[in-house]
């Protein structure tokens, strides 16, 4: 009953709502409701991430080029355009899914190792082009990202963006709940599951890809644009190559197929590297070592492993 | 109802089918029979859209669909329950079948399911299940009803016997049977000749990629060259 009850998307998207809501009741300090709040923006990204991966079956190397497409939305909607920040980030998140809606039809007729290149050749041309821009976008520099908060609510700018992205995960794991409760969630599983059997099913394989490619890319953007609003800065660097494995990392690390794994390998790599400061030069071997114990211990990344032993020993 | 003409298809250069022609008419039992590597499979997969097609036709109702994608010949009523089963491993029982039922957008497909539950109980019984611990004979069972919660105007299988033992075969012969009387149009491929030529109305020998014989399933078994061939008499 339990392990059923942790297994429903709708169990766990209410359990992260209430982690959002009590964590501010418990942490007081800025520096880690900023964590936090970072573990909320990049779980939005891996959520999508998961949904493409974990259930679609389709991998993406490239999904840091959609991110700070969001990202850079918002930084020069107000500069360039003269938008209002709010504006350009709803203008971002609509542009950067049209863009994956139109490359993707394309990728998608593509799969495994050449989905993958592909798509880090996507992500790989939107960090060139970014860095190359110097008079758009400052180069590798950066640029400013015009303020934006709900201080007219009385918050502060971090606490306004830990409610913001704390509320954009919770809505995102609802949509994203509901939608892999409905048909086209089956549909989405049986497709990964075969493709052949799907398509002599009468599931349109090339559109249930595609519509997980657009949400996917869809969060992506929309995690971005958080992400540039809460620092007020923003670099290519961002959305570099390595970023795009990180977020992969994280959707491999908290566990394929599941939702609620995605925020726990969100705030696993976003938390780690902050307890492993301490070791300085040998943070990054430690943290490597640390992810391939995990990967040898829960081979199914966490949540889907916990689940697995808990299954084992619960009723 | 199904109609197949001179149809060609390989994999590379190497010729699988040569100008195949059948024909599949309203509320028959058809099978197609031969010899591993005959052909059969590729015959299906081009039928139900999986595998190209190099020259030739397929009309279903007279409408040509050698053109269209698979899952555009589902929603004309043509499904197929492939080789091997290809059971969604991963989702339980009932989500199989509710896959089944995609092409209908309403989603009512409760009545679907009770149809093919009075076929199959053993697939009520385990509805909760995840479909991949199911038994070989259950999982059989599993993809034709997926197979029928489209409520197709003809069914495909490819070699359900595959792995089956004689008697989970004869069960699921049986229930194809009832599912013709039903008005579902079957179109069979198998490799075990006698217990197939017994049921159907009309039967197609496959050789080498052509067909060579026709006939009523009783014509067919009384031949002498199927029974050297395929019934070791």
């Amino acid at each position: 009953m339990l392990t059923k009850a942790l297994q429903n998307p709708f169990v766990s998207t209410l359990a992260v709502a209430l982690i959002v809501v009590a964590l501010p009741l418990v942490v007081g300090s800025n520096f880690h409701i900023r964590l936090a709040t970072m573990v909320y923006i990049f779980s939005i990204v891996v959520l999508g991430l998961n949904l493409l991966m974990g259930y679609a079956g389709q991998v993406s190397l490239g999904h840091a080029g959609f991110f700070i497409l969001g990202a850079y939305s918002v930084a020069l909607g107000p500069s360039q355009l003269g938008l209002n920040p709010w504006l350009s980030m709803a203008g971002g998140v609509a542009l950067t899914s049209a863009l994956a809606f139109v490359i993707g039809r394309p990728l998608l007729r593509l799969s495994g190792y050449h989905l993958a290149m592909a798509t880090l050749a996507f992500g790989a041309i939107v960090y060139v082009f970014i860095t190359n821009e110097v008079d758009l976008t400052g180069g590798p520099d950066g640029m400013q990202v015009q303020r934006a908060n709900l201080s007219v609510l009385g918050l502060s700018h971090l606490m306004s963006w830990y409610w913001l992205a704390g509320g954009f995960l919770v809505l995102s794991m609802l949509i994203l709940s509901n939608l892999l409760s409905s048909p086209a969630g089956r549909a989405l599983r049986a497709l990964h599951d075969s493709e052949v059997a799907a398509g002599v099913l009468g599931i349109d394989v090339a559109r249930a890809k595609l519509m997980a490619f657009v949400i996917s890319a869809a969060l992506a953007a929309l995690a971005g644009a958080n992400l540039a609003l809460l620092d007020g800065h923003i670099t290519p660097a961002a959305g570099g190559i390595l970023r795009s494995v990180e977020l992969l990392t994280m959707a491999v690390v908290g566990g394929l197929g599941s939702l609620v794994g995605s925020v726990a390998g969100a705030a696993f790599l976003v938390l780690l590297p902050q307890f492993l400061t301490e070791f300085h030069d040998y943070e990054h071997a430690i943290l490597g070592f640390l992810l391939v114990v995990i990967m040898v211990m829960l081979p199914l990344g966490i949540v889907p492993s916990l689940n697995a032993v808990m299954r084992r020993w619960l009723p | 109802m199904l109609k197949v003409d001179q149809l060609a298809s390989g994999y590379g250069r190497i010729k699988a089918l040569h100008q195949v022609s059948l024909e599949v008419k309203r509320g028959e039992i058809v099978a197609l029979v031969g010899a591993n590597g005959a052909g059969k499979t590729t015959l299906l997969k081009a039928i139900a859209g999986v595998q190209p097609v190099a020259q030739g036709r397929i009309f279903l109702d007279a409408a040509p669909i050698e053109k269209l994608l698979p899952h555009q010949r589902v929603k004309l009523g043509l499904v197929l329950v492939p080789e091997g089963r290809q059971i969604f491993a991963p989702l339980t029982v009932e989500d199989n079948l509710r896959v089944g039922a995609w092409t209908r957008a309403d989603d009512r497909s409760d009545g679907d399911l009770e149809r093919v539950f009075s076929y199959f109980p053993v697939l009520k019984e385990f509805r909760a299940r995840l479909a991949g611990s199911l038994s070989g004979g259950q999982q059989q069972m599993l993809a034709v009803g997926r197979a029928l919660m489209s409520r197709p105007k003809m069914l495909l299988l490819d070699e359900p016997s595959m792995g089956l033992a004689p008697l989970v075969f004869k069960q699921i012969i049986s229930v194809l049977e009832s599912i013709r009387q039903s008005g579902v149009t079957i179109f069979v491929v198998e490799q075990n000749v006698n217990a197939v030529l017994k049921i159907v109305d009309r039967a197609y020998v496959l050789e080498m990629g052509k067909i060579t014989l026709q006939g009523t399933g009783n014509e067919l078994l009384a031949d002498t060259r199927v029974q050297a061939a395929y019934l070791g008499v």
